[in-house]
């Protein structure tokens, strides 16, 4: 009896641990029984004639991200609405996925079977999984015969990679989100501070700022996540944006000497007392909340937020991140967001891959038109609608946007694969802890990014 | 009733669903999990069979070693402290009136019965560095020079953990050995009484001794909720700084699901099942082996 206990017990030990594992194996479809998948009604009040083309309607299965008031107004407001319009000939049946790692894995497990729907949304991490699955159709002959490629103001969100593929269509809403410095003019003024012009003077005023009392510069330390997603990027541009081209190209690597440079800046910035204590476990809105609240007098964010900013701080300014070089105009350069597999993507195995390829470019137009009218917010894809009542900051944002002749992808949203991104993570982190050199961090990513692009 | 729990036959009938779910839910899985251990798979496709390279990569890794020093470490302050002190509360609550009594127990239960992201969340307040309460008493008394960033210091980042953890499930493993001291016969006691033994002999003669069942029980549970801990690192610190509190589990779910090396990940379970093996084996053989019977 003791043996059987003995044995029963073991086996449970066993088991519980497994599972653990066996959670984000093969067989996720089951996962998402919560998640109904919505069947569009689009075709209930369509007109007479429409009803006549029954025979000949393509039916569409189109997965959409559904937790984000953005992406449920796009598709409800938008696309649904003017679908019947534009695209009388389909019919689509919405696949709701939720959001976050719900809509992750419903996407895996898509991949994983091969069974796509016909057009999809999807962040560059999980669509370059699908990409090299082989489960995405090349749409670059339907861009070009559509001329959709003639409607962008960047080109590069629309040119084919270096294979002559293009396997997704987007709005380029994206593409004009950049990392700034925001501050707070009020604290500025009052402690007698100047707008720092170059990185030597970023980290005078830290110290000035710091010998007040006033945390200088908030930025989210868990994870890693502004050094990750920007702030690296940042520093090696501040002293050479072609180093940050380089990268993004695969052309150098983390021991160019401008990336360590870069990495020493990060460090500076921790010793000299830049950040909040306790950083490396503060997260995204404890971090955007120190700034809004008046404790610290800087944050380091993406233009996203430049409409809660302004809201919770009107005497929020931001300046563009200072060189670290002379001669280096850090106005020339620019870090954007997008990326070239963020938006709508096509199955390879679609039964109508024109239909699905120009549902695709429909959905992207009016992805764009959502932000052009709703947002006032401008896209690279231009639909035709002039964005009116943009605020003055945001305003300013883009005229310097507008004038940088560089303009660099984010190496984190672009170019990172997923076993780098939590690599480089994890390395940021404890860069942030001020006691991590750049010797080391570069001897532990390198390895890493020799397997990036492979 | 006798006969009946004799019949084999009626003992399998009645046990078979169950045991027919567990088949199918819990023990089938492991074996993909043994296979995927030695492939490189990202979690979706198979690139190939490695042999034993996970295992190699794994155990060369300085972050896996540091998670079993982090893992052990819990689970040693939760076998060495936690129940000590669980022990303790249990035969302090054991003589109090009745009314002290059940306000012990419910105060026990409520910290085990919350969400692991409450305690976590109300825990990361507490450690807060400018804030936070423990700072704000230790700078209240002028003890500046102790006033740390709780979570973000390698040196305290784990302890931190542990505590957290710790009175989370000290009161609950409480009441599991107040349990079992009333299930002590009262005539123990009394003749105990009569000869003039004090709480402390007591205790120490008739109680302990008699709660070896107890404390095996809650000894298996504690080491095993310790050797699996996950949910307070990944709220309270995401493993870091860097990789500094990672525990086993963590690292484990770092590889499959961040890096999406699940061939490292199941290795790494397989390792992590092996040390949970030995600590059972380790348990049954040297603790509480004989019998007590009232």
């Amino acid at each position: 009896m003791i043996k059987l206990t003995k044995l029963a017990s073991g086996v449970v030990a066993i088991a519980m641990v497994f599972s653990l594992t066996a959670c984000g194996g093969g067989n996720e479809k089951g996962s998402d029984s919560t998640k109904a998948a919505e069947t569009s009604a689009a075709g209930a009040a369509q007109t007479s004639q429409a009803t006549a083309n029954d025979n000949e309607r393509v039916k569409i299965k189109f997965l959409s991200l559904s937790a984000d008031d953005n992406r449920n107004n796009i598709r409800d407001k938008y696309i649904k609405v003017n679908v019947e319009k534009e695209m009388p000939n389909v019919e689509v049946e919405y696949d709701l996925g939720g959001g976050g790692q719900d809509y992750a894995n419903k996407l895996k497990a898509y991949n994983a079977s091969g069974d796509m729907p016909d057009v999809w949304f999807s962040e560059q991490n999980l669509s370059s999984v699908v990409v090299e699955a082989g489960n995405a159709l090349d749409l670059a002959p339907y861009v070009q015969k559509s001329g959709f490629d003639k409607k962008f103001k960047m080109q590069e969100v629309v040119t084919p990679d270096k294979d002559g593929k293009l396997y997704c269509v987007q709005p380029g809403a994206d593409q004009y989100f950049t990392p700034r410095l925001w501050y707070h003019k009020d604290v500025f003024a009052k402690n007698n501070i100047q707008v720092p012009t170059t990185f030597d003077e970023l980290i005078k005023v830290c110290e000035t700022l710091k010998g007040k009392g006033i945390v200088p510069m908030s930025i989210v330390g868990k994870d890693g996540w502004t050094p990750n997603l920007h702030m690296l990027q940042t520093m090696i541009m501040a002293e050479d944006p072609q180093v940050a081209l380089d990268l993004t190209n695969n052309k150098t690597d983390f021991s160019n000497p401008v990336v360590k440079s870069a990495l020493g800046r990060i460090q500076k910035l921790v010793q000299a007392g830049a950040f909040a204590p306790g950083v490396t476990n503060i997260d995204y809105g404890p971090a955007v909340e120190m700034y809004t609240s008046g404790k610290a007098a800087m944050l380091a964010m993406f233009t996203w937020e430049t409409g809660n900013l302004e809201k919770a701080s009107p005497d929020t300014d931001f300046i563009v991140w200072p060189s670290a070089k002379d001669g280096n105009d850090a106005n020339a350069s620019i870090q954007f967001w997008g990326a070239p597999l963020s938006g709508y993507l096509v199955s390879a195995n679609s039964k109508n891959p024109e239909v699905a390829a120009n549902f695709a470019m429909f959905c992207a137009t009016q992805d764009a038109l959502y932000y052009n009218i709703e947002q006032k917010a401008p896209t690279a894809l231009d639909t035709g609608v002039k964005v009116e009542g943009i605020s003055p900051l945001l305003q300013k944002s883009l005229d310097q946007f507008d004038a940088a002749s560089v303009k660099i992808p984010s190496m984190w949203a672009a170019t990172f694969n997923t076993k780098m991104s939590a690599e480089i993570s994890t390395l940021n982190s404890k860069l942030l802890t001020g006691k991590f050199s750049a010797d080391d961090y570069i001897k532990a990513i390198n390895p890493v990014w020799a397997e990036n692009f492979k | 009733m006798n006969k009946f729990y004799g019949n084999k036959l009626a003992i399998f009938i009645f046990s078979f669903p169950a045991l027919l779910l567990f088949t199918a839910f819990v023990i089938y899985p492991l074996f993909p999990e043994i296979l995927i251990s030695f492939q490189k798979n990202d979690g979706f496709k198979s690139m190939g069979y490695v042999g034993f390279e996970n295992y190699f990569n794994v155990l060369r890794d300085p972050t896996f070693w540091k998670s079993n020093v982090n893992t052990f470490t819990i689970v040693l302050i939760s076998t060495c402290m936690g129940l000590p002190i669980s022990l303790l509360l249990a035969l302090i609550m054991d003589r109090q009136g009745e009314r002290v009594k059940r306000f012990f127990k419910a105060s026990s239960v409520f910290p085990a019965i919350l969400s692991v992201t409450v305690i976590a969340q109300m825990w990361i307040a507490i450690y807060e560095p400018q804030w936070g309460l423990i700072n704000s008493m230790l700078r209240g008394i002028g003890l500046d020079g102790l006033a740390m960033e709780w979570l973000s210091d390698e040196r305290t980042v784990v302890l931190a953990i542990t505590a957290a953890f710790l009175w989370q499930y000290i009161g609950l493993n409480a009441l599991l050995f107040y349990t079992g001291i009333k299930a002590i016969p009262k005539t123990y006691y009394e003749a105990a009484v009569i000869d003039g033994a004090g709480f402390f002999r007591t205790s120490l003669k008739i109680t302990i001794p008699l709660l070896q069942d107890v404390s095996k029980y809650v000894l298996v549970l504690s080491v095993l909720g310790s050797m699996s801990q996950f949910a307070h690192v990944r709220i309270m610190t995401a493993g870091g700084p860097g990789d500094v509190s990672r525990t086993v589990i963590y690292q484990l779910y770092y590889k499959a699901f961040s890096a999406s090396d699940f061939g490292q990940g199941c290795a790494i379970a397989i390792i992590f099942v092996l040390e949970c093996l030995v600590l059972t084996v380790f348990i049954n053989k040297f603790v509480a082996r004989e019998k007590v019977e009232f």
